[in-house]
């Protein structure tokens, strides 16, 4: 990828309706822009996508079998993982070299570089039980970078003090999937009982009313909320009830374009790429895609 | 037999084997082309086998292909032992697929392993290439692949192989440690890897059964858990055991070709440890827990083998240790009968086919609101009600010798709340007192139902999308133990240790379990006819001749074997002949974290 691609839309996805190690031509991350929907791989790596984080150098995408950095205007990508990182669900920006936090079913851990430049992963969970550290979702806090929200099998746990230390939040044994962080208070979605928010990641109430199926993804379009559930989007503003939008599928995904708030695109597995112009309104389907599991709009400065 | 002796056996098996997949044809891949390569293929012959194999027909330069295990390792392997003899457009064709195509690990064991050795003989190959996949140096890949074998070797020596004993993966880590053992450059590492054969291949021989491996496994699904000899360990079992008539289907299938062409040869008495049906003896085995990351309040426990090994049957069991009531993995078969015989009519075993899809979520990532279609869109056989492998939840079981009671406390809102029970339909079975008979002429066998049940049919074929003409994939008795609360005694003797199948039967029968705990207190007691007496309550004491049954098996038990667990130190013993490990592990040293499933 010579030039920057991130002015583009970028999707983690499949075009087959199965992927992994038994076919010859796998997922991957593409970009492209709904309007054509022709979408290009980037790079040559077929990795199943499940998260994704851009800052000004890079894209990271975190993935089944692997962890992987593309430096922006590179050529390839370069893998993140070592043999103790595996199927990394979830990941976040902190400071240093990889400079990620990434979750796992394994846990939560953190990298340095090694003699040889390879990431070596510390992992900060392996006293927990397996649901606790089955963890689907990570969030920094944006006042601590050593503090870090983690949406797990059992429920909401804080990681403090770089990971070395962790507590149980009031929103437990339910799983947590999707956390985010917006006027100043987290958003965590669930299996069950809808979307919570807090002030401090420890105490959580309930927002909106229930919402059916569990919640994969939260995300903000202008003045609103919108999310990504089994049973398809819903939208609200953050105090009154959820109003469902769209297909009825399992959408694991949504992302907003931040120069035009109305334009979304939403990844559904399976159900491929879903975009609408006028915040869920009217939705097409975008060739292409089956399974979509991350999503990462234009960047508003490109 | 001395060593030598055995090596030239073995050597003359190998010849066999190669030969039939040359005939056979069998040697037009990446695996089998080991047996091609002595008959002086033409270039175009072996650029279309690498080519076929590794693009699979697709017309894309190979920074577009996607590669796994099974391809990785393969092309490595053929590449190391014929480098002189491949066109230079095959190394080509390999180079650019292990550098340029993007590889992934996989998730089992037996998948990083080829994965991991087959990188890790690329990068030492190719010090100086970019690997566009991983992008990073020859030297970072090849550590990587080194610390992840190393430390699966080290766990197995310590706390038991992870994907034990499968009649159907077992073959890919012996392939690819053989590999590695006569490939890779790292003398420390080979060394280690030396003494992991050893113990692969005592696993092997401890459990075998003039062809089959007895008792329970890791993975034994893709129903073929009720065939007498299964799975592609097969030609490795005839390879290093011999005794069996030469068969060029089962024993020369394509994943052991490369290990069928090698040089490596194990220790001569594992042959005649395999062979001896003397007298029978019992096999404890400890194996590393299952990987259960999901739906889960505690970690799996290690898993406990025990296996009778009698001289005319094999009766084996396990102590799963699984945690909670979503932890099934999907083809572990806890216990079987086996026994000498024509396929389909020399095995018992019986299962729950337990369905919820939070199974296949407690081990795949995968959303539990999805995973259950999703997995069985691939593997629509995984839900089917007449399943016969698979872990459940809701059993239970405790053996002692040819003895052994196994139980099922099923929720009535499972979705299959009811047992299957696989009878081989090719012998005469009788009824006496609830107790089902049949004479196996060196042996006789009982069993029990706990509860009604429907005798049925099943049969189930490879070709079956119009009519199931023959049962080639699964051909018996079925018999449906329709009761939530339910289970099966069964008891098995030598023909020779008693006085006639009838006196075996009525004896049998007379000793009737005593149900009067089952299942409102969830206990059985059972009598054998050798006058020992099993009592197990679900979910709570084992008790053996009224002593509780102590489960801390050491690495290996069975004669002439020494193997504590967590020493690192094995030996194998027989008459004067001793195989010994040491692998030399530091105590203080953390284990490497196990990240893969099964």
């Amino acid at each position: 990828m010579k030039e920057d691609e991130c002015s583009n839309w970028f999707v983690g996805g499949s075009a087959a309706a199965l992927s992994g190690i038994h076919v010859v031509q796998g997922p991957g991350l593409f970009t492209g822009h709904p309007e054509t929907s022709q979408w290009q791989r980037i790079g040559q790596n077929q990795a199943t996508t499940f998260r994704l984080l851009r800052d000004e150098k890079r894209v990271i995408m975190s993935a089944n079998h692997g962890l992987y950095a593309w430096q922006r205007g590179g050529e390839c990508w370069q893998q993140l993982h070592d043999e103790t990182l595996t199927e990394i669900l979830a990941i976040a920006f902190i400071a240093g070299d990889p400079g990620v936090v990434a979750g796992c079913p394994y846990g939560v851990a953190t990298a340095q570089r090694d003699e040889l430049g390879a990431a070596r992963w510390t992992f900060y969970s392996d006293a927990l039980s397996p649901d606790e550290r089955f963890t689907n979702a990570l969030l920094v806090d944006p006042n601590d970078e050593n503090r870090w929200l983690a949406g797990s099998e059992a429920g909401l746990l804080v990681y403090s003090d770089h990971g070395t230390r962790n507590e149980r939040s009031d929103l437990f044994d339910v799983p947590v999937r999707a956390l985010y962080h917006a006027r100043g208070l987290f958003w965590a979605g669930t299996d069950s009982g809808g979307i919570f928010s807090s002030e401090n990641g420890l105490e959580w109430k309930k927002v909106g009313g229930d919402i059916e199926g569990a919640v994969y993804d939260i995300n903000t379009a202008g003045e609103h909320f919108v999310a990504a559930t089994s049973c398809g989007l819903v939208k609200g503003d953050g105090q009154g009830a959820w109003q469902r939008l769209g297909p009825r599928m399992l959408f694991a995904c949504v992302a907003v374009d931040g120069k035009d708030p109305q334009q979304w695109l939403a990844g559904a597995t399976p159900g491929g790429l879903w975009h609408t112009e006028d915040s869920g309104q009217n939705w097409r389907q975008l060739s292409h895609f089956k399974h979509v599991r991350a999503i990462l709009s234009p960047e508003e400065n490109a | 037999m001395d060593q030598q002796t055995y090596n030239a056996e073995v050597d003359a098996r190998a010849e066999q084997i190669l030969a039939a997949a040359h005939q056979r044809g069998s040697d037009r891949s990446l695996w089998g082309a080991h047996g091609l390569m002595p008959h002086q293929p033409t270039a175009d012959e072996i650029v279309e086998i690498v080519s076929n194999h590794l693009w699979r027909k697709a017309d894309t330069p190979a920074s577009a292909l996607l590669g796994g295990p099974f391809e990785i390792l393969p092309c490595m392997l053929l590449l190391c032992r014929w480098e002189k003899e491949l066109p230079e457009e095959a190394v080509t064709l390999i180079r650019d697929f292990m550098t340029q195509a993007h590889l992934e690990r996989g998730n089992t064991e037996n998948h990083w392993l080829m994965a991991y050795g087959g990188m890790l003989l690329a990068a030492e190959r190719w010090p100086d290439a970019t690997f566009t996949w991983s992008g990073l140096p020859a030297e970072a890949i090849a550590a990587e692949a080194t610390r992840w074998i190393s430390g699966m070797i080290e766990r197995t020596a310590l706390i038991g192989h992870h994907e034990y004993d499968s009649t159907g993966y077992h073959i890919e880590h012996m392939t690819a440690y053989i590999g590695l053992y006569e490939h890779v450059k790292s003398e420390e590492l080979r060394a280690q890897i030396d003494k992991m054969l050893t113990l692969l291949t005592a696993d092997m021989a401890l459990e075998y059964f003039n062809g089959a491996w007895a008792g329970g496994h890791s993975r034994e699904g893709y129903r073929q858990n009720t065939w007498t000899r299964v799975g592609p360990i097969q030609p490795l079992q005839y390879l290093y055991f011999g005794g069996l008539e030469f068969d060029p289907v089962s024993h020369a299938q394509g994943f052991a070709i490369p290990s069928v062409a090698a040089s490596y040869r194990p220790p001569a008495l594992f042959a005649e440890m395999a062979w001896d049906r003397s007298k029978a003896h019992v096999v404890k085995k400890t194996k590393a827990p299952r990987t259960i990351y999901r739906h889960a309040r505690e970690d799996a426990r290690p898993v406990r083998k025990y296996t009778y090994m009698g001289r005319s049957f094999a009766l084996g069991s396990t102590q799963v240790g699984l945690p909670g009531n979503q932890a099934a993995p999907i083809d572990l078969v806890s216990w079987d009968l086996t026994w000498d015989g024509a396929n389909h009519q020399a095995t018992i075993v019986c299962n729950h086919p337990y369905r919820s899809p939070d199974r296949f979520s407690a081990f795949l990532n995968g959303f539990p609101q999805h995973i259950g279609r999703a997995i069985s869109s691939d593997k629509p056989y995984l839900q089917w009600p007449d399943r016969l492998f698979g872990a459940s939840p809701y059993e239970r079981m405790i053996q002692h010798e040819g003895a052994l009671v196994v139980l099922y406390d099923i929720p009535p809102t499972d979705d299959h709340p009811f047992v299957n029970l696989f009878l081989p339909n090719g012998h005469n079975w009788s009824e006496k007192d609830g107790w089902l008979f049949a004479d196996l002429g060196a042996f006789y066998v009982g069993l029990a139902p706990l509860s009604p049940y429907e005798w049925t049919t099943i049969r189930e074929a490879n070709n079956a999308n119009i009519l199931v003409r023959e049962g080639d994939l699964i051909d018996g008795w079925l018999l449906r133990l329709n009761n939530p609360s339910t289970g099966i005694v069964l008891e098995a003797v030598e023909a020779d240790e008693v006085e006639s199948f009838a006196a075996f039967c009525a004896e049998r029968a007379a000793l009737a379990p005593d149900l009067s705990q089952w299942p409102d207190k969830k206990r059985v007691t059972v009598q054998t006819t050798t006058a020992h007496v099993l009592d197990i309550t679900f979910d709570g004491a084992h008790i053996i001749d009224g002593a509780p049954v102590d489960y801390n098996y050491p690495l290996y038990a069975a004669p002439g074997v020494d193997a504590p667990l967590g020493s690192g130190k094995i030996s194998f013993t027989r008459g004067a002949d001793r195989a010994e490990v040491d692998f030399a592990i530091d105590p203080d040293k953390p284990l490497l974290p196990m990240r893969v499933i099964g």
